[in-house]
């Protein structure tokens, strides 16, 4: 990681924060899931009652839950953020840590959603409603555990001091990451569980 | 570096209580195409406030943060058609 220049208080940075090979990547991640959510809006658009019907069925508790674990997780990863922009690199990993363990709580809530609708049989093939609504939340889920190794390897490393207030180009490359995963969450929570 | 903590927490706090008013619209079983636009309306809201102030691109000089903005826009707009020609399609 290159050292970086760091803006004074009110000036507006140039670029975008955190690497710049994280955002192609994210650009390319946020393609594919609008490309997911229109397929998923259109086809109910055919199948209107199937969909209707089956939303029904799905736990909007746990998904509401799970978003506000997400969120409260990005806004950690903001504090973490902060911090490092202040030097304090072991006050920076801590919050990651937090981050990282409502991950991990969003992956648990997340595993009790699908052994749920496994255990009463559901699969891709039961019908389109839940191949999109299990393919869809699969993909994120697999993000989200994407986004908890980053997340943990910038929290050891920031907890060794490998970051500082002029170096913290990779704290931004995960953090940037993770607010992505929470972005796309906030568009497939009320599409998916909510509305009809 | 207190005010940018500040305004991450007020901007949590915002995404919390929207989704418990989506959640609820949810519970008490509203739907038709002006809930839908609501939904839709949160949904920009809440995502504009995680590109702007979590991901922090408001403070950005780069034409690249407006990638995510269009995404957001044209995502929505899109669902918001969808769930149009649905409505239109039933009766």
């Amino acid at each position: 990681m290159s050292a970086v220049e760091v803006p004074l208080a009110g000036e507006r940075k140039r670029g975008l924060p955190g690497d710049f090979a994280i955002w192609i990547f994210i650009f390319a991640e946020l393609l594919v899931f609008g490309v997911f959510f229109l397929s998923y809006a259109f086809t109910r658009a055919s199948h209107v009652d199937l969909f209707n019907q089956y939303q029904q069925h799905l736990d909007r508790s746990s998904g509401a839950i799970n978003t506000i674990v997400l969120i409260s997780s990005s806004f950690f990863v903001v504090r973490a953020v902060n911090a490092i922009k202040h030097g304090a690199s072991a006050l920076c990993a801590r919050w990651l840590g937090l981050a990282v363990l409502f991950g991990g709580i969003f992956v648990w809530i997340k595993l009790l959603e699908f052994s749920a609708k496994y255990a009463e049989g559901i699969s891709l093939s039961t019908n389109t409603f839940y191949m999109f609504y299990l393919s869809l939340t699969l993909f994120h889920f697999m993000h989200v555990l994407m986004g908890m190794v980053i997340l943990s390897a910038v929290a050891v490393k920031s907890a060794r001091g490998d970051y500082s207030i002029e170096n913290h180009v990779g704290v931004e490359t995960g953090a940037s990451y993770w607010h992505m995963v929470d972005l796309v969450w906030i568009v497939l929570f009320p599409l998916v569980y909510v509305m009809h | 570096m207190e005010k940018a903590n500040r305004n991450a927490f007020w901007v949590w706090l915002a995404l919390v209580v929207l989704t418990l008013v989506t959640w609820m619209v949810g519970e008490l079983g509203y739907g038709g195409v002006s809930v839908v636009a609501l939904l839709l309306l949160s949904v920009s809201l809440k995502g504009q406030l995680v590109i702007d102030v979590f991901m922090g691109l408001a403070q950005v000089d780069s034409r690249w943060k407006w990638v995510l903005t269009g995404w957001l826009i044209t995502v929505v707009l899109l669902i918001g058609l969808a769930y149009w020609i649905s409505v239109r399609g039933v009766h």
